[in-house]
């Protein structure tokens, strides 16, 4: 009779200890943000008048990347270090250039040389200069000379 | 003599009653079981995808207890614990974000700390719905660092 009681209590005891207990029960939910990289390329000028003499034109874009990136250029007249512009009627009457493209005082390469790496997450302001190598003379056939510069924004 | 033949057949009769007459013994084992509360969450999002514009996104879940009340639930954004709440990326850049829970009676927001709402009775085995909405203070501008930028939301049921 008294192994029965004992028994009886320890069951109750245990009854009484798992309705009391206390518990929690945890779910949770991932919130995410998902920026993908981009670059844009802004504000470029329309176009760069170069002078007759060797002054400069001048002009200017904007790049705006949310990573880093790298920047390079070319000319739609050559591949070549040494670039001109060319005459839309004739195409053998060319007028060799210098141009420039640096993001204050970093060069940017146009047609050779390796790309300038920027971090990115500010806007980079560059700035172009194109100038003709030497000036127009009295026997430089008249004329419109064109050349393009095109710029590669890899990210 | 005669006592004693009038005796001993008194005592015949009564040996033969004993000898034929039904016995009974009874036992009894109680037996039962005990159901222990418990509660359980389903149809639980998989994730909160905030859009880039600062628009709203939202995520939902239910949880369920077997028994009528008592119980209360816990909600918080674990970015909290460190300042006000945010998305933040691996380099540990953050953007600031605010976040609002909707249970039952009340629409509460988590941008102060964690919330709780307590559930009193008639929620036996009822699924009860939570939507959990969130954005960004600020849409992401050309310059936010490009990458994925994390927070958790979680809930607690207390019972």
């Amino acid at each position: 009779m008294k192994t029965l009681t004992k028994i009886a209590l320890i069951t109750v005891a245990a009854l009484s200890s798992a309705l009391t207990q206390a518990a929690t029960t945890s779910a949770s939910i991932p919130v995410s943000l998902t920026i993908t990289k981009k670059c844009t390329i802004s504000d470029v000028v329309t176009n760069i008048v170069i002078p007759n003499d060797t002054t400069s034109g001048t002009g200017s874009f904007k790049v705006t990347c949310n990573t880093p990136y790298s920047i390079s250029t070319s000319t739609s007249n050559t591949t070549n270090a040494t670039t001109f512009v060319k005459s839309t009627t004739n195409a053998s009457h060319t007028l060799n250039t210098n141009i420039t493209v640096d993001l204050n005082g970093a060069a940017v390469p146009v047609n050779v040389g390796t790309p300038l790496a920027k971090p990115g997450l500010v806007v980079d302001t560059y700035n172009v200069n194109a100038a003709l190598v030497a000036a127009v003379v009295a026997t430089t056939p008249a004329g419109t000379y064109n050349d393009t510069l095109n710029i590669s924004v890899d990210y | 003599m005669n006592i004693f033949i009038k005796s001993a057949a008194i005592l015949t009769v009564l040996l033969g009653s004993g000898l034929t007459q039904a016995a009974n013994n009874t036992a009894s084992i109680p037996m039962g079981v005990e159901v222990p509360k418990s509660c359980s969450f389903s149809n639980v999002s998989a994730g909160i995808v905030l859009p880039e514009d600062g628009s709203e996104a939202q995520g939902s879940f239910n949880h369920t207890c077997n028994i009528d009340g008592g119980f209360n639930v816990t909600y918080s954004l674990d970015s909290r614990s460190i300042g006000s709440p945010k998305v933040k990326n691996i380099d540990g850049i953050s953007l600031p974000i605010t976040a609002r829970i909707k249970s039952e009676c009340c629409d509460l927001s988590l941008d102060n700390g964690s919330q709780t709402i307590n559930f009193y009775y008639s929620f036996l085995s009822r699924p009860v719905l939570g939507v959990v909405t969130a954005k960004l203070i600020t849409p992401t501008t050309a310059t936010t660092p490009a990458g994925v930028y994390t927070d958790t939301f979680r809930v607690n049921v207390n019972y």
